[in-house]
C-alpha cells in the first residue's frame, strides 16, 4: 500500500508541480491551500506524512508544526519543510520545531521525493 | 635704549587696547560669562594703561597722587579679574574665593589710602615697602593660582583649546615675574633688566592675545593634523552601511574632536546606537551636554565646562560632523530599502521559479505523461513563465523610471481620451461596470504611454480586489488635473493603507498574481510627470485613488 501524503502550500502551481512529482513517484496525494484546511485534513484522513509550506496567510506552517507537536494522537508523524527562507536560522527553527527534513524553494522534486522517501523510511 | 624702551611701552599699549577691544567685541557677540570677565579684566587694564600714559604725558614725570593711586587700585584689580574670569568656568573652593577677595579688598583700600607714593630712584618709606610686598604677594598669588589652574584644565582638551588655555597659563606666570622683578628693583633709569621686564610684560600681553583671541590661521594651523584625523573620520563614516555601524564610528570621532568624557548617539525613540566614555546615566541634558541633531536621532558629548569658550572652532566643527553623519544615517536607510526590496524581488520570483524548475525536471524524467496531466504541466508553466516575465518587466520600468535623471517629456493629454484608451486596454471582466464621468476637454500635461500605464495599473487592480461597480470621473482643481478612480468594494484595509504604494504590500489573503509592483510603478510614473497618485478613502470607506496630473 502507497502511503498518504499531505501536501500543504498557497501557490496552486506550486501544490500541482509537488504533488504530480509524488503522484508520480506513487504516492497517494491529499492536498491543502492553507493552514486550516491542512489541520482539518490532518485530523480526517491521518495521513502518513506532511509535506509543509512555511509562509502562507492565516495559519502558517510554524504554527501548524507547532500544532503537531503538540497533538499527542500523531506522535512522531514525519514532516518535509518546503520554504522560501534560505537561511540556516529557519531550518534550525523548523527542525527544532519537529520538521523531519528543510527544502528551500525553487526545489528540485526528485529531491522531494528522496527527502520524503527517507523520512518515511527513518519512521518505518 | 630710550628709543627701545619707548618702543616696547607703546607695543604694550597697542597689544592691551587690541585686547580689551577683541574681548569686548566677542562679549558683545556672544553675550557668554567667560567672556563678560575677560573683557572686564583686559578693558580695565587697557584704561589703567591708557589713563596712565595720558596722565603721564601731560603731567611731565610726575602724576597727580590721586590719579596715580587711582591707577594703583585699578592694576591691583587685574588679576582678580582674571580670577573672576577663571571662575566664570566652574565653582573655584570656598578658600581660594574667600582669601582672593580679601587679599584684593586690603590691597585695593590700602592703595587709596596711601599717603605718598615715591617716585622711582627715590627712597621708599617701610610703610610704602611693606604695601609693595603686600601687592606683590597678592600679584603672585593670584597668577598663580589662574596659571596653574588654566594649565591643569588644559589636560584633556583638543588641541587648539588646550594651546590656547596654556598661552593664558604661560601669559599670567609672566606677567607675575614681571611684576616681581620690576618691584624689587627702585631705578628710573633704562638698563638692560627694565628693558627685559618690559620685554616680558609685551610678551605676556602678546600670549593673552593669542590665547583669548588667536588669529584664525593659527587656529587651522594648530588644527592641521587633527583635520587629517577628521577627514579619515568622515570617509569612514560615509563608507557605514547600517545606523549601528555610523553610530560606531561617529561616536568616538565626536568625543576626541571636542576632548569629550563622553559622547552618545540615539536614535529617533531615544534608544541608544553608540556609547563612548562615562556616559552620564541620569540625564542626557545635563550640564556639559551638547546635543546636535541627526534628523533620525541625535548625537550627544559631554564635554568640560571650558569647551563651550575655547572649542568653539570644535563644537562647530561637530554640528559639520553631525550633518555628515546625518547624510551617513539617511544613505544607510537607502542601503536598507534596497536590501529589503531585492530580498522581496527575489521572494516573488521564487514561486514561479519553484513551479518552472519543478516541471522542468518532472517533464524531463517522466517523458510518457497521460495528455490531461501533460496539459496541466504546460499551463502551468505558462502561467508561472508569464508571471515571473511580468514581474521582470515591472522591476525593469521601475529602475528605468526611477534612474531617469530628467523629469518625463511631457504633452497636451485629454483626459476623457486616455481614460477610453485605458479601458480599452483593460476592459472591465465580466460583471464589473465601469462608469465614466468626464468633463469633456480637460487637458492635462502628461505622456500618454505613462498616464495609460498609470490607468490601466489602477483598473486591473479594483479589478481583483475591488467591487464590481467601478466609477472614473476628471475634474479641475486649480493647476491640476484630478483623475478618481473608485470602487464600491471593502477599500484597503487601514493598516496596509500606509504602505499601500510600497513595493510588495499586498492585500493579506490576496490572490498573488501580480507583480506587487503596480502601484508602486504608478506613483514613480505621476512623480515623473510632475504629480502624484495617492490614496484617498472617502467616508464610505471604498477604496478610492487620486490621480493628479498638472494642467496643459
Amino acid at each position: 500500500m502507497s502511503a498518504r501524503v499531505l501536501l500543504v502550500d498557497d501557490e496552486p502551481d506550486i501544490l500541482f508541480t509537488a504533488s504530480l512529482a509524488l503522484r508520480l513517484a506513487g504516492y497517494e496525494v491529499l492536498e491543502a491551500a492553507g493552514g486550516r484546511a491542512a489541520l482539518e485534513k490532518l485530523a480526517s484522513d491521518r495521513p502518513d506524512a506532511l509535506v509543509l509550506d512555511l509562509r502562507m496567510p492565516e495559519i502558517d506552517g510554524w504554527e501548524v508544526l507547532d500544532r503537531i507537536r503538540t497533538d499527542e494522537t500523531i506522535p512522531g508523524l514525519p514532516v518535509v519543510v518546503l520554504s522560501a527562507h534560505a537561511s540556516g536560522h529557519a531550518e534550525e527553527r523548523a527542525r527544532q520545531q519537529g520538521a523531519t527534513a528543510y527544502i528551500t524553494k525553487p526545489f528540485d522534486p526528485q529531491h522531494l521525493v528522496r527527502e520524503l522517501g527517507k523520512a518515511l523510511g527513518s519512521d518505518a | 635704549m630710550e628709543t627701545y624702551a619707548e618702543t616696547l611701552r607703546i607695543a604694550s599699549l597697542v597689544t592691551y587696547g587690541a585686547l580689551g577691544g577683541a574681548t569686548f567685541i566677542r562679549w558683545r557677540r556672544r553675550k557668554a560669562a567667560p567672556d563678560a570677565w575677560a573683557s572686564a579684566t583686559f578693558l580695565s587694564l587697557a584704561t589703567v594703561a591708557l589713563v596712565g600714559q595720558i596722565a603721564g604725558a601731560q603731567a611731565g614725570t610726575a602724576l597727580d597722587p590721586f590719579v596715580l593711586k587711582l591707577l594703583l587700585a585699578g592694576l591691583v584689580l587685574f588679576p582678580y579679574l582674571l580670577l573672576r574670569f577663571l571662575a566664570s568656568f566652574g565653582p573655584l573652593p570656598r578658600w581660594l574665593e574667600w582669601s582672593a577677595a580679601a587679599l584684593t579688598a586690603v590691597v585695593v583700600g590700602w592703595s587709596l589710602a596711601l599717603t605718598q607714593v615715591p617716585r622711582p630712584g627715590t627712597a621708599r618709606p617701610p610703610g610704602f615697602q611693606a604695601y609693595l610686598s603686600v601687592l606683590l604677594a597678592q600679584w603672585v598669588f593670584l597668577f598663580a593660582v589662574v596659571g596653574v589652574r588654566l594649565w591643569r584644565a588644559g589636560r584633556r582638551q583638543p588641541v587648539v583649546a588646550r594651546r590656547r588655555m596654556r598661552l593664558l597659563a604661560a601669559a599670567a606666570m609672566g606677567m607675575s615675574i614681571a611684576i616681581v622683578v620690576s618691584a624689587s628693583r627702585n631705578n628710573a633709569e633704562v638698563t638692560g633688566v627694565s628693558l627685559a621686564i618690559q620685554g616680558l610684560s609685551l610678551g605676556a600681553a602678546i600670549l593673552f592675545f593669542l590665547g583669548l583671541a588667536p588669529p584664525r590661521a593659527l587656529r587651522t594651523a594648530w588644527r592641521r593634523r587633527e583635520g587629517v584625523a577628521l577627514r579619515a573620520a568622515v570617509s569612514d563614516l560615509m563608507r557605514a552601511t547600517t545606523a549601528e555601524q555610523v553610530a560606531e564610528r561617529l561616536v568616538p570621532h565626536a568625543a576626541s574632536l571636542v576632548g569629550a568624557r563622553a559622547a552618545a548617539m540615539y536614535d529617533a525613540s531615544g534608544a541608544p546606537l553608540g556609547l563612548h566614555g562615562d556616559v552620564p546615566e541620569a540625564s542626557a541634558d545635563g550640564p556639559g551636554s551638547h546635543r546636535t541633531s541627526l534628523g533620525s536621532g541625535s548625537l550627544v558629548v559631554w564635554t568640560s565646562p571650558y569647551t563651550p569658550f575655547f572649542g568653539r572652532d570644535e563644537l562647530q566643527e561637530l554640528d559639520a560632523l553631525a550633518s555628515l553623519a546625518q547624510l551617513a544615517l539617511e544613505r544607510c536607510e537607502l542601503i536598507e530599502r534596497e536590501r529589503e526590496f531585492i530580498s522581496n524581488a527575489a521572494h516573488e520570483l521564487r514561486t514561479p521559479m519553484t513551479t518552472v524548475y519543478g516541471m522542468a525536471i518532472t517533464l524531463d524524467e517522466h517523458r510518457e505523461m497521460d495528455r490531461d496531466t501533460r496539459r496541466q504541466t504546460v499551463d502551468a508553466l505558462l502561467r508561472q513563465s508569464t508571471r515571473a516575465k511580468a514581474l521582470i518587466d515591472d522591476l525593469l520600468d521601475l529602475a528605468r523610471i526611477g534612474g531617469s535623471p530628467r523629469p518625463a517629456e511631457r504633452f497636451p493629454v485629454e483626459a476623457g481620451a486616455a481614460i477610453r484608451q485605458a479601458l480599452e486596454a483593460a476592459p472591465p471582466p465580466e460583471g464589473t461596470t465601469v462608469r465614466v464621468d468626464a468633463e469633456p476637454g480637460v487637458t492635462a500635461l502628461a505622456d500618454p504611454e505613462a498616464i495609460e500605464r498609470i490607468l490601466v495599473n489602477l483598473l486591473t487592480n479594483m479589478y481583483a480586489h475591488g467591487g464590481s461597480n467601478v466609477g472614473l470621473e476628471v475634474r479641475r482643481d486649480g493647476r491640476w488635473v484630478v483623475i478618481v478612480a473608485a470602487d464600491d468594494g471593502p477599500g484597503v484595509p487601514p493598516a496596509l493603507a500606509p504602505a499601500l504604494f510600497e513595493p510588495f504590500s499586498r492585500m493579506p489573503g490576496a490572490a498573488t498574481t501580480g507583480s506587487g509592483l503596480g502601484l508602486t510603478i504608478c506613483r514613480s510614473l505621476a512623480r515623473a510627470l510632475g504629480g502624484d497618485v495617492t490614496y484617498e478613502p472617502d467616508g464610505a470607506s471604498r477604496a478610492r485613488f487620486v490621480v493628479r496630473l498638472e494642467r496643459a
